[in-house]
């Protein structure tokens, strides 16, 4: 059963992007206009080089387009300094990322703890919110592993509590189940679909998988920088 | 907390090359406060120089003597209040190797000059009363198990001949007294008698105490105009100056010193930059996944700053605790190399509060250019390495 599209939390207008090699411009994106709705799940596909990542780089603000505007949430942020661009990332954007990215030297409960230390919470109320974000992802019961003792799958699972710890409205996944199996991949997707459902986050994902972009509500396929159609 | 954490787990992510790189900064400071103890312990002897005391030498050098006449013309200079004198005798114990100060001394002007100079009285009497006798000190005694009652031979080289003295006292100067641990006195007139006419009543040097340290100056300079002219012209220094021009003649090598301790600092900045610029690199991809997640550039900048510190801090405990007993070590084969001359080999507060200061400061500083430029980088092409 498909549900009603929410008001549009990201909006980008004419937003274009070139980067610079040497003396060449190499143009990325051409003139996006794209509206995404609150709540909805949706997936940004096409072939390598067609400037998904880059969108999705945009979108949560940490690249920053060479024309157009982007807002999100209410909030123009081309606009933003670098610091209050951090600041904002902090508080509306969970990443996670193709290669799951957790720092070695600490464990699950750490890694997903980090973004939290940029918050005026306690000790115990951070503690509370990790324990809460890892339940989650079902691995209440792996805390105090390091990323080394854990699966492809679970290390992805950590990555996402670490997304989800902050309560951010806004999740931007690259690829998300890029390095995993069939079975891993299914249980992330799963898992974004619930965080879209029951928690009522917007998902935005790159992916290359048909199969992973079928699990998405709408999906955007980009070539040459261009967006050429969404289902 | 987990900051902290971060930044000290961070530090030792490497661990074999962390670990190396703390034993690098280790071995700096302890070469660091290896030349720095030999430099301090070189002016140790001038550092403890009485301020009431005067030298008066031959003009032309050191090496020239006073005719014993000066002395009773010095003595009664007005503000003199004391005078003694003593001469270098050289000297070798059995091999050139053990080298170590020896004077001829008049014992009882001598000892009112350095009052600190003091024996048991037992031991006293014995001396006072051996022509042949002598005083060492305690460090000079340990070092070749003497005892009082042993004999001490001898081959002379500025005195020819050899000689034989008897050990009747072990003397204990107080702590920071200007009288060295590893000198023996004997009798100068012992010396004397033995020299031929035409070497006798010679004086190395006459040594008086002041009794205003204000009028020194100006003593000193009555004493030198009263031989002005004369065959044997003096000059008249500070007890301090004369051990000072000492000093002069090892300057260059002093200097030479003072430079490799600057090296060995700079060395220090250089293992652990490196280190820093390795490990900063390497971890491109976490620092950018940090400022996704919002931490700032100011954070990653303190996190890098942080694992330099807690690398050279680690490096300053594995120094500092090896130092002394390597120092010991060093110091006693330096010693045996370079002679008595130097003052005791101990790790002195002051290179060591220079050596942690500057090894925790270079730690940051060898930190601040890789944590500058992991701060500045972009995030967006520090990501793309990610993937």
């Amino acid at each position: 059963m498909s549900e009603a599209p929410g008001q549009p939390i990201i909006r980008l207008r004419g937003v274009r992007k070139v980067y610079h090699r040497e003396q060449t411009e190499v143009p990325v994106l051409d003139g996006i206009d794209l509206e995404i709705a609150e709540n909805s799940f949706e997936a940004l596909m096409g072939p390598s080089g067609s400037g998904k990542t880059t969108l999705l780089n945009l979108i949560a603000g940490i690249d920053r387009p060479s024309a157009g505007t982007i807002e999100v949430d209410g909030t123009e942020i081309t606009r933003l300094s670098e610091g209050a661009l951090a600041t904002w990332r902090a508080r509306h954007i969970g990443f996670i990322f193709q290669q799951y990215n957790l720092l070695p030297v600490l464990t699950a409960f750490q890694n997903v703890e980090l973004p939290l230390l940029l918050t005026p919470l306690k000790s115990a109320e951070r503690r509370q919110r990790v324990e809460t974000a890892l339940k989650i992802v079902s691995l209440g019961d792996r805390m105090d592993h390091y990323p080394r003792q854990l699966s492809g799958g679970q290390e992805q699972r950590v990555a996402i509590a670490r997304a989800i710890v902050t309560d951010p409205t806004i999740l931007v996944a690259d690829e998300p189940t890029g390095d995993l199996d069939r079975k891993s991949a299914e249980e992330v997707l799963k898992l974004l679909e619930l965080l879209q459902r029951e928690f009522k986050k917007t998902i935005v994902m790159v992916t290359h998988d048909p199969q992973a972009a079928e699990r998405a509500k709408i999906i955007r396929k980009l070539d040459k920088g261009s967006l050429a159609a969404s289902a | 907390m987990v900051f902290l954490l971060l930044v000290v787990k961070s530090a030792f992510r490497n661990r074999l090359r962390s670990l190396l790189t703390a034993f690098g900064v280790a071995i700096a400071i302890i070469a660091f406060l290896f030349l720095r103890t030999v430099i301090s312990a070189w002016h140790a002897g001038a550092e403890r120089a009485a301020a009431d005391r005067l030298v008066v030498r031959n003009k032309i050098s050191i090496i020239f003597p006073l005719p014993t006449a000066y002395f009773q013309k010095v003595k009664n200079v007005p503000g003199v209040t004391e005078a003694t004198w003593a001469n270098w005798f050289g000297g070798v114990y059995k091999d050139p190797r053990n080298f170590f100060a020896k004077f001829a001394v008049d014992a009882d002007s001598y000892q009112r000059v350095y009052p600190e100079l003091q024996l048991p009285p037992e031991e006293q009497k014995a001396w006072m009363g051996d022509r042949t006798g002598c005083i060492i000190g305690e460090e000079l005694a340990a070092k070749y198990s003497w005892k009082v009652g042993d004999e001490i031979p001898l081959a002379g080289d500025i005195y020819p001949g050899d000689w034989k003295f008897t050990i009747r006292g072990i003397y204990h100067p107080p702590q920071g007294s200007s009288i060295d641990k590893r000198t023996m006195f004997f009798h100068w007139k012992y010396l004397d008698e033995r020299m031929p006419e035409g070497r006798k009543n010679q004086l190395g040097v006459v040594i008086v105490r002041v009794a205003d340290v204000q009028q020194s100056t100006s003593v000193a300079s009555t004493i030198d105009k009263l031989f002005d002219n004369s065959p044997a012209e003096t000059r008249t220094e500070t007890e301090r100056a004369f051990q000072m021009s000492f000093l002069s003649m090892v300057s260059a090598m002093l200097v030479a010193i003072e430079a490799i301790s600057g090296v060995v600092l700079a060395i220090l900045l250089l293992i652990l930059g490196n280190t820093m610029a390795m490990a900063t690199r390497e971890r491109t991809t976490e620092y950018a996944v940090l400022r996704a997640i919002g931490f700032r550039p100011s954070h990653i900048v303190r996190l890098v700053l942080g694992e330099g510190l807690v690398i050279a801090g680690t490096g300053v405990a594995l120094g500092l605790g090896m130092a002394p007993a390597i120092l010991r070590i060093a110091g006693q084969a330096f010693q045996r190399v370079v002679g008595a001359f130097l003052g005791s080999f101990v790790v002195q507060p002051g290179p060591a509060i220079a050596a942690v200061a500057v090894a925790l400061l270079g730690g940051m500083l060898a930190a601040a250019v890789p944590a500058w430029r992991a701060g500045r980088m972009r995030l967006v092409d520090a990501l793309r390495r990610v993937e």
